[in-house]
C-alpha cells in the first residue's frame, strides 16, 4: 500500500471525510466496474453507494491484513450477494454503460480505434459474455469477473469471497467452460 | 479429434496464471502436440482477453462527479445525524453516582438474601444432601439440581489428612471431611469425571492416591471414575496419575483388568511401563506371567528388557528352589 494511501486511510479513520473521498475518487471506477459486472445496471449505483457508506462505517475495522482494494472488493461483493439473496440478481448485468437498444452506438471501447465492423463485432462478443455469465452460478460468477475482469490474483478472489484457493480454481473451471460452451457457436465457423 | 479431458483444468489454470514453472511448460509441451487442445486453448484465451477488455464505465466526468458527491451528502448527513441526534436525557453530573450507589446495594441486597435465607432455613441432613451431590436437593423451597454443583478446587493437606472440596455454589458451601468419607470419595469421582479443567482432574486423582495409600481401598464409584480416565482422558499425566493410584492398592480382578488393558494396549509406552511395573511388583510377577510373551514383542524396548529379565527371572526361580532342596 502506498504511503499516500495509507495516509488518507489512517486520517479517515480518525473521522476526516475529505480524505476518505481521496479515497473514494481513487477505487471508484473499479469498484463501479465490479458492481456492474456483477448486479443489474439500475441497481449499480445504489449499490456502489451502499459500499462506500459501509467501508466508511467500517473503516475502524480495517487492520491491513489485506489491502484496501481487496478489502473494499469484498464489501461490494457482499453487497451484490445480498441483493442476489432479495432476489433481483437475475436481471441482465452489463459490461457497458448503454442502455441495450443502443449497443451500436457505443461511442468507444478499450482497443484503439477499431474498424465499425471489428467494434460490432466485439459489442456481440461481449453480449454474448454477458448472457453466458448470466447463466452462472453467484460464486461461478463472482470468481470469474474478479479473475478475468477485474484482474484479481487467485489468492485476491479466495481473500475476497472467503473460500479456499483451490475451490477457486475449481469455480473458474466450471465458468470457463460454461462460458465456452455457451460462446461456442460465435466461434463456430 | 477431441481434446484431452485431463488437461482441461489445467489449461484453464494456464491462462488464469495460477500454474507454477513446471506445470506451465507441461501445458506448453502438450499444446504443442495436441490441436484439440490447442483450439481449447485458444477459445479461452479469447474469453479470458474478452473478459479483461470490458469496457470501463462509460459515464462522463458530471455524471461521477455528481455520484461522488451524492455519496459525500449522505455521509455527511449520517455524521451530522449522529452528532445531533442523541434524543436521550441528559444526565446531570451526580446521577452516574447515584446509579451506581444504587447497583451496589442491589447487589449487597441480593447477596444478603442469598447467604442467609439457605443457611438459616437449610437443616443439616439438606445440607448433608447437598454435599453428596448426586441427589436433587430441596433447600428453602428450592429444588437444586446436582448438575449445577461443579466442583471447583480440591485440597489436601496430608499433615491433617483433611480434605476441603469447594463446590460452585453462591454460598461458598466446602466440603471438609477425610478420605473414609463416602461423600469425599463421591465428590473426587465426580471432579475427575465432570470438570473441564485438567489442573483439578490431576488434583482429584492425587487426592484419591493419598486415601488409597492411607485406607489401601477406595469405593466402586472412585474406582469406576479412574477406569473413565484410563479410558478416556486426554492428559497423560492425568493418566500416569490414575495408574499411580492402582499401584498403590491391593491387586484385584478389576484392577488387574485396568492394568493389563493399559499394558496390552496403551499408545503411551511410559504408561505402559507403569502399569507393567505395577502388576510385576505382585507375586513375584505370575500374574503377568502370561502375557510375558507378548510384552516382550512391544515396540518399546524398555518395556521389552524389562519383560525379558522378568521372564528369565521367573524361569530360573524354580531351578534355585530345586538347588536349595537338594543341599538340604
Amino acid at each position: 500500500m502506498e504511503p499516500r494511501e495509507r495516509d488518507w486511510i489512517i486520517r479517515a479513520q480518525s473521522g476526516d471525510l475529505p480524505a476518505f473521498g481521496e479515497l473514494v475518487n481513487r477505487h471508484d471506477a473499479y469498484i463501479m466496474r465490479l458492481i456492474r459486472s456483477l448486479a443489474p445496471r439500475e441497481d449499480a449505483e445504489d449499490l456502489w453507494q451502499e459500499t462506500f457508506i459501509k467501508a466508511y462505517a467500517g473503516l475502524a475495522g480495517f487492520r491491513e491484513e489485506s489491502s484496501f482494494r481487496t478489502w473494499l472488493t469484498r464489501i461490494a461483493v457482499r453487497q451484490c450477494f445480498s441483493l442476489r439473496r432479495k432476489g433481483r440478481w437475475k436481471r441482465r448485468v452489463s459490461f457497458h454503460t448503454d442502455p441495450p437498444g443502443e449497443a451500436e452506438s457505443a461511442p468507444e471501447l478499450s482497443s484503439p480505434d477499431p474498424l465499425p465492423d471489428q467494434q460490432a463485432l466485439r459489442q456481440e462478443m461481449w453480449d454474448h459474455l454477458q448472457r453466458a455469465l448470466e447463466a452462472l452460478p453467484g460464486g461461478q460468477r463472482a470468481a470469474f469477473v474478479l479473475k478475468y475482469v477485474q484482474g484479481c490474483s487467485i489468492h485476491e478472489v479466495a481473500v475476497i469471497l472467503g473460500k479456499a484457493e483451490g475451490t477457486i480454481k475449481s469455480d473458474l473451471f466450471r465458468a470457463m467452460h460454461h462460458i465456452r460452451r455457451r460462446m461456442q457457436r460465435i466461434y463456430a465457423p | 479429434m477431441k481434446p484431452c479431458p485431463k488437461m482441461q483444468l489445467s489449461i484453464t489454470l494456464y491462462h488464469a496464471d495460477a500454474l507454477d514453472e513446471i506445470a506451465r511448460l507441461e501445458v506448453e509441451r502438450h499444446l504443442a502436440q495436441c490441436p484439440a487442445c490447442r483450439e481449447v486453448s485458444e477459445r479461452i484465451g479469447e474469453i479470458a482477453r474478452l473478459a479483461a477488455e470490458a469496457p470501463e464505465p462509460d459515464e462522463g466526468l458530471a455524471s461521477v462527479s455528481a455520484r461522488r458527491s451524492r455519496l459525500m451528502a449522505a455521509l455527511n448527513s449520517q455524521l451530522q445525524e449522529t452528532h445531533v441526534a442523541p434524543s436521550l436525557p441528559r444526565m446531570t453530573p451526580f446521577q452516574p453516582l447515584y446509579a451506581a450507589l444504587a447497583a451496589m446495594l442491589l447487589v449487597a441486597f441480593g447477596f444478603l438474601i442469598g447467604r442467609f435465607s439457605i443457611r438459616t432455613q437449610a437443616p443439616d441432613p439438606t445440607l448433608q444432601a447437598l454435599l453428596t451431590g448426586f441427589q436433587p436437593v430441596v433447600a428453602a423451597n428450592h429444588t437444586v439440581q446436582p448438575e449445577l454443583l461443579k466442583v471447583q478446587r480440591v485440597r489436601y493437606d496430608p499433615a491433617t489428612r483433611q480434605f476441603e472440596i469447594e463446590y460452585s455454589t453462591v454460598n461458598g458451601v466446602r466440603l471438609q471431611g477425610t478420605g473414609d468419607q463416602p461423600q469425599v470419595q463421591l465428590m473426587l469421582a465426580r471432579a475427575m469425571v465432570d470438570s473441564d479443567n485438567p489442573a483439578l482432574r490431576l488434583h482429584a486423582v492425587k487426592a484419591a492416591g493419598a486415601i488409597a495409600v492411607q485406607q489401601q481401598s477406595l469405593d466402586d464409584e472412585l474406582l469406576q471414575a479412574i477406569d473413565f480416565l484410563l479410558s478416556k482422558e486426554q492428559n497423560q499425566g492425568v493418566r500416569l496419575m490414575a495408574i499411580r493410584v492402582l499401584r498403590a492398592l491391593p491387586l484385584n480382578e478389576a484392577i488387574k483388568k485396568m492394568l493389563l488393558q493399559i499394558v496390552l494396549h496403551d499408545e503411551n509406552p511410559a504408561l505402559r511401563l507403569e502399569a507393567f511395573d505395577g502388576l510385576a511388583a505382585h507375586a513375584g510377577g505370575q500374574e503377568i506371567e502370561p502375557y510375558l510373551q507378548t510384552i516382550a514383542k512391544d515396540s518399546s524396548s524398555s518395556l521389552r528388557v524389562k519383560a525379558r529379565a522378568l521372564q528369565q527371572a521367573m524361569d530360573a526361580a524354580p531351578v534355585r528352589s530345586a538347588e536349595l532342596s537338594q543341599e538340604n
